[in-house]
């Protein structure tokens, strides 16, 4: 018995001693850099930056994108030509880029559940989609007049998106297809999406309390990009490469986020880059405060990689969804969601400490 | 030549969750004050006895110096650390069940929620880590070293060796390390703790309460009904007299004793006595490190 103690022990000691990282001189029980050597002053200034220099900033750049694109899928409504086609579809596209930025970093949704219903119903259609969603047929009907526009999610971006590109058909096929109703529609949804935005702008400006506790800003701000992070491995990348559980090797390029307009990749960058944002703009220092600047820099070095390689893509995502390259993100993207997840881990334990007393 | 103070355990006196942080200290000799003027024979003990410059004591103050320098030096760049319990307890959540987007429960429940269940889980864990350190063989050996104070005063609490401390900070870092990974995977960046000058509120309560009374010739009692619920300082000196060392093995709880049959309630006595049935067993700081492994080999 006494060599069962001793052996047990000898395993417990083992366990411990060889368990330890490299950066072991920290360890604690702490709040999210509720305490601490965090100055409170500089948590404020740095979530304050990430306010007025990502949030705000897309919030607004968004909006004034929606107002162009109503104007042109309104021209396209009045004249329906080739020219008015490409130029509210490029509107589209230029503004599916700034929208992608606003989501990436919602927040709002997390703070209030009218703003998390606007979400659900418009930023994130594609999610909700991919979850089965009866979208397309449900527009399908709209447009041959056996249907009407009623559900929120006839009204966002995805909708609108279906009805402005069918892929790879000439403008002529498109235009045969614009009828008035699906043209009318067309204007209805740029107007809603624009009519949300304005009033999220409005939320952030006169309801939002992320600037009045900088503590459950930052909570908020990390779970959204963690989250972020997960529907752009999972949903963005993952279920249209046939790299997650549901399509193991099941690749299929229609499950693409913008397959329709062939903007997959452009969107997947954006989101990536106000990831980048958010990091250079406060929360990088946030986390050097909380002595988790290797969990910080890790994520930099990682967008930056991820960054690279949507750069690299000499076609769209939408024809090399099956390449090693699309793999690659993925794997990056799954990464993104762990260092995350390590880098909320480590600004809780922020603080010196061991307790190793008896009593 | 600079000194590091954190070398010689001089930082723990303005470290709010150490036990001797100046605030406890000085709630300590107010309960004491207070408490001596209703019962003056409890001073009387203090001058008789000698208890703060006892052997034992002298002892304590040294071993204090010693084993702040051991743990600053030696463990806690070693010990596994509940930051990466955490992180892996989170991670392999989220591979077992999926990845879970943050629950959307308020943030002040969510804190109060894994203060208290810190503070549970902990004291739970710190239970059973004591009565193991009571019943192991081995365990025994090495936590004497804590039991042979032959009298107590609040650096007796740090009257422990290494090994214990490693066992402690092991605990430490499983019990806080699997609760915050939990926590993580289910609130995400949400938690938080509750906190009075930067302490935890229960170790913060606890120790203005009188936290350093249970290592002092202090016998305040809760009653018998709250000593079912709390370990009074009365029940931790029994804890330590040579009659009652397996009993009352609670930190700050004493359900568990209760639950687990270890509790022991009783009167005020006097002259108890203190420490081990064998008496000077460790008399030098080289015994208390070495004489446990020694005797050990001895066997």
């Amino acid at each position: 018995m006494k060599y069962i103690y001793r052996l047990l022990l000898s395993t417990i000691l083992a366990f411990s001693l060889s368990g330890c990282g490299d950066d072991n001189s920290y360890d604690g029980e702490n709040g999210l850099l509720a305490s601490g050597g965090a100055s409170q002053k500089d948590l404020d200034a740095y979530v304050l930056e990430i306010y007025t220099e990502v949030i705000a900033k897309d919030i607004n750049s968004s909006y004034e994108e929606s107002l162009l694109l109503i104007q042109a899928v309104q021209d396209l409504n009045a004249t329906p030509n080739a020219t008015t086609l490409e130029s509210a579809q490029v509107a589209f596209k230029t503004f599916s880029l700034s929208y992608k930025r606003v989501e990436s970093a919602y927040v709002a949704g997390r703070e209030s559940d009218n703003m998390r219903d606007i979400a659900d119903f418009y930023l994130e259609q594609f999610i909700f989609n991919s979850k089965g969603d009866t979208l397309f047929s449900d527009l399908e009907r709209i447009f041959d007049g056996t249907g009407s526009l009623y559900k929120n999610s006839h009204k966002g971006i995805t909708a609108l998106e279906y009805a402005l590109f069918d892929r790879a058909i000439s403008d002529g096929d498109m235009l045969a297809k614009m009828n008035t109703i699906r043209l009318a529609s067309a204007v209805t949804m740029a107007q809603t999406i624009s009519h949300n935005l304005k009033e999220v702008d409005e939320y952030y400006k006169n309801e939002s309390q992320f600037l009045s506790d900088s503590d459950t800003a930052i909570s908020l701000i990390l779970n959204q990009l963690v989250d972020n992070a997960y529907k752009l491995k999972e949903k963005r990348i993952g279920d249209a490469g046939g790299f997650t559980l549901k399509f193991k090797d099941n690749p299929d390029r229609t499950r693409l986020e913008y397959y329709k307009s062939v903007n997959s990749i452009g969107a997947i960058k954006v989101i990536l880059q106000t990831h980048k944002s958010v990091m250079e703009n406060g929360l990088s220092q946030i986390a050097t405060l909380g002595n988790a600047s290797s969990e910080a820099e890790a994520i930099t070095t990682l967008l930056d990689n991820a960054i690279v390689i949507c750069d690299s893509y000499a076609n769209s995502l939408e024809v090399e969804i099956a390449s090693t390259k699309t793999k690659e993100l993925f794997n990056l993207a799954s990464q993104l969601q762990t260092d995350y997840t390590a880098l909320i881990n480590g600004l809780n334990f922020q603080q010196d400490l061991l307790e190793a007393d008896g009593d | 030549m600079e000194i590091n103070i954190e070398y010689l355990g001089l930082d723990y006196i303005f470290t709010p969750h150490q036990r001797v942080f100046w605030i406890y200290i000085l709630s300590a000799f107010f309960i004491a004050g207070v408490y001596m003027k209703f019962f003056p024979a409890t001073l009387s003990e203090y001058k008789n006895r000698k208890i703060f410059s006892h052997k034992s004591a002298l002892m304590d103050y040294k071993y204090f110096v010693l084993i702040a320098f051991i743990k600053v030096a030696f463990i806690l760049p070693l010990i596994l650390s509940s930051k990466d319990v955490s992180l892996w307890t989170t991670l392999f959540l989220q591979e077992q069940f999926g990845y879970m987007s943050a629950l959307s429960l308020s943030r002040e429940y969510v804190v109060i929620l894994y203060t208290l269940t810190l503070f549970v889980v902990g004291d739970f864990s710190r239970y059973w880590l004591h009565r193991l350190l009571h019943r192991v063989p081995f365990l025994w050996k090495i936590h004497q070293v804590h039991h042979s104070a032959e009298v107590l005063n609040p650096l007796t609490f740090y009257r422990v060796h290494p090994v214990e401390n490693i066992l402690f900070g092991l605990r430490y870092a499983l019990s806080v390390g699997l609760i915050t990974g939990l926590f993580i995977y289910l609130f995400g960046a949400n938690i938080g703790l509750v906190q009075i000058v930067g302490a935890n509120i229960f170790v913060f309560v606890f120790g203005i309460l009188g936290s350093n009374l249970r290592h002092s010739h202090i016998p305040l009692r809760y009653g018998d009904f709250l000593e079912k619920i709390f370990i009074s300082p009365y029940q931790h000196q029994l804890h330590h007299s040579v009659a009652f060392t397996h009993k009352n093995f609670g930190g700050t709880l004493a359900i568990w004793d209760w639950m687990f049959n270890t509790l022991h309630i009783e009167n005020v006595r006097e002259n108890i006595e203190y420490g081990t049935s064998k008496k000077s067993s460790f008399n030098t700081i080289t015994e208390m490190l070495f004489k446990p492994f020694y005797k050990e080999m001895k066997i």
